[in-house]
C-alpha cells in the first residue's frame, strides 16, 4: 500500500504564518520592481534572496517574517484550526530561492532587465500565496515530475 | 504620488514616467494574476463527471479513461462496493492532506465505500494516464470501476458527499442492487447502501 507515504506526517505549523511570511515578501518584491535598475532594486532583491535562503535553511517559521508572525501576529489571533506540515512551505521558500536567486546574479552580471522580471514572477507566486493560500511551487512539483522524464525516454 | 507631482507641476514631472510604469505593471500583474486564480478555481472541489462511452465505443479516436484496474497495476485497491476514491496527491501538497483527512473520515461511516491515496510523484504513469496536472486530483469510480468523474483540489464536506451521491445515483440506474459484489460482505453492503443513499439524500 502506498497509501500511507503522503498522510500521516507529525502535526505542523499554523498555515498562517507562512501566507503573511508571503505578504511580507510581495512588499519587498514590489519595491524592487518599482526600484527598477537602480541598486536599490538589486538591494532589495538580495534581500529577499536572504530571506528565503533562511526558510530554506531553517524552514518558514525561522525566517524574520515568521519571528514577525509569531511575535506581532499570532497572539492576536485565535489558535489555528488546523495544522499544515512544514515540507511544502519549505519547498516554496526554495522555489523562491532559486528565482529570485537567477535574478540576482543576472542583475550583478549586467542583466539590467532580470531584476525586474524574476522579481515580478517571483511576486506573482508571493501574491498567490499570500491571497489564496496556494503553493505555486508546490503545484508545479508534480508537473515538473511529470515533464522530466517523459522527455528523457 | 500622481497627487503630489499634480501639485508641484503641472506635468508629472516630479514623479518619474519609468516608476509610474512600473507601478501600473504590478496593479496590472496582481489583476492578472487574480483572474487567472479565479478562472482555474472556479470549479474547485466540483465532481466533473465523465461522459460515458459505454454504448459508443465504436468509431472515436478518444481513448476510454482508464479503469480502476489500471491504478491496481500501480498500487493495491480494495474497491468499495458503492464507490472508490483514488486521490493522486504529492509531496509538498498542503490542500493534499486536507483532502485525503476528509475522504477517509466520509469512507468510515460507509463500508460501501474505499478510499486510497496514491502518491503522484512515486507513480507518475499514473497522472499521466489520468491527466492529473494539478493535486489532489480525486478519481471517482464506480461498482465496475470505471471513472465516473473527478474532482480537483480539495473539496468541502458538502462538495465530496454530493460526489459520493452522484455516484450513486449513476449505480442506481445501471445496478439497481449491488449487494451481490464479490468483493464485500454481500449483506451488510446492501443494508448500508440503503441506508447511506436514505442519508445523503436527506442531505441534499
Amino acid at each position: 500500500m502506498t497509501a500511507p507515504d503522503a498522510t500521516g506526517r507529525a502535526a505542523g505549523i499554523d498555515p498562517r504564518g507562512p501566507r503573511f511570511g508571503a505578504a511580507l515578501t510581495a512588499a519587498l518584491l514590489i519595491a524592487t520592481i518599482l526600484a527598477g535598475d537602480s541598486p536599490a532594486g538589486l538591494v532589495l532583491l538580495a534581500l529577499v534572496v536572504a530571506s528565503f535562503a533562511l526558510g530554506v535553511a531553517r524552514g518558514v517559521q525561522g525566517t524574520w517574517q515568521g519571528t514577525l508572525y509569531a511575535a506581532l501576529i499570532r497572539p492576536r489571533l485565535s489558535p489555528p484550526t488546523e495544522r499544515e506540515d512544514p515540507a511544502p512551505p519549505r519547498f516554496a521558500q526554495f522555489v523562491g530561492l532559486i528565482i529570485t536567486g537567477v535574478g540576482l546574479v543576472l542583475g550583478l552580471a549586467g542583466v539590467t532587465w532580470a531584476v525586474t522580471v524574476f522579481a515580478a514572477v517571483a511576486l506573482v507566486a508571493a501574491f498567490l500565496n499570500a491571497a489564496f493560500g496556494l503553493c505555486l511551487g508546490c503545484q508545479l512539483y508534480l508537473i515538473g515530475r511529470r515533464l522530466v522524464p517523459s522527455r528523457a525516454a | 504620488m500622481r497627487r503630489h507631482a499634480a501639485v508641484g507641476r503641472p506635468s508629472l514631472g516630479a514623479v518619474d514616467p519609468d516608476v509610474l510604469f512600473r507601478a501600473s505593471a504590478v496593479v496590472a500583474l496582481l489583476g492578472l494574476t487574480s483572474f487567472a486564480w479565479w478562472f482555474a478555481t472556479r470549479r474547485r472541489g466540483e465532481l466533473r463527471p465523465v461522459r460515458t462511452r459505454r454504448s459508443t465505443s465504436a468509431g472515436r479516436r478518444e481513448p476510454a479513461p482508464p479503469t480502476l484496474d489500471r491504478v491496481r497495476t500501480a498500487v493495491a485497491v480494495t474497491a468499495g462496493a458503492r464507490a472508490t476514491v483514488v486521490q493522486i496527491s504529492a509531496e509538498y501538497c498542503s490542500p493534499c492532506r486536507r483532502s485525503a483527512a476528509l475522504w477517509t473520515d466520509l469512507v468510515a461511516t460507509d463500508p460501501a465505500l474505499a478510499f486510497v491515496e496514491v502518491d503522484g510523484g512515486q507513480h507518475l504513469d499514473l497522472t499521466r494516464e489520468f491527466g492529473v496536472l494539478s493535486t489532489p486530483t480525486s478519481l471517482l469510480f464506480d461498482t465496475d470501476g470505471t471513472l465516473v468523474g473527478r474532482i480537483g483540489g480539495a473539496p468541502t464536506r458538502v462538495q465530496a458527499t454530493q460526489a459520493l451521491a452522484h455516484s450513486a445515483n449513476t449505480i442506481g440506474l445501471t445496478r439497481p442492487n449491488n449487494s451481490t459484489d464479490p468483493n464485500n460482505s454481500a449483506g451488510s453492503a446492501g443494508t448500508d447502501n440503503s441506508t447511506t443513499t436514505d442519508r445523503i439524500g436527506a442531505e441534499r
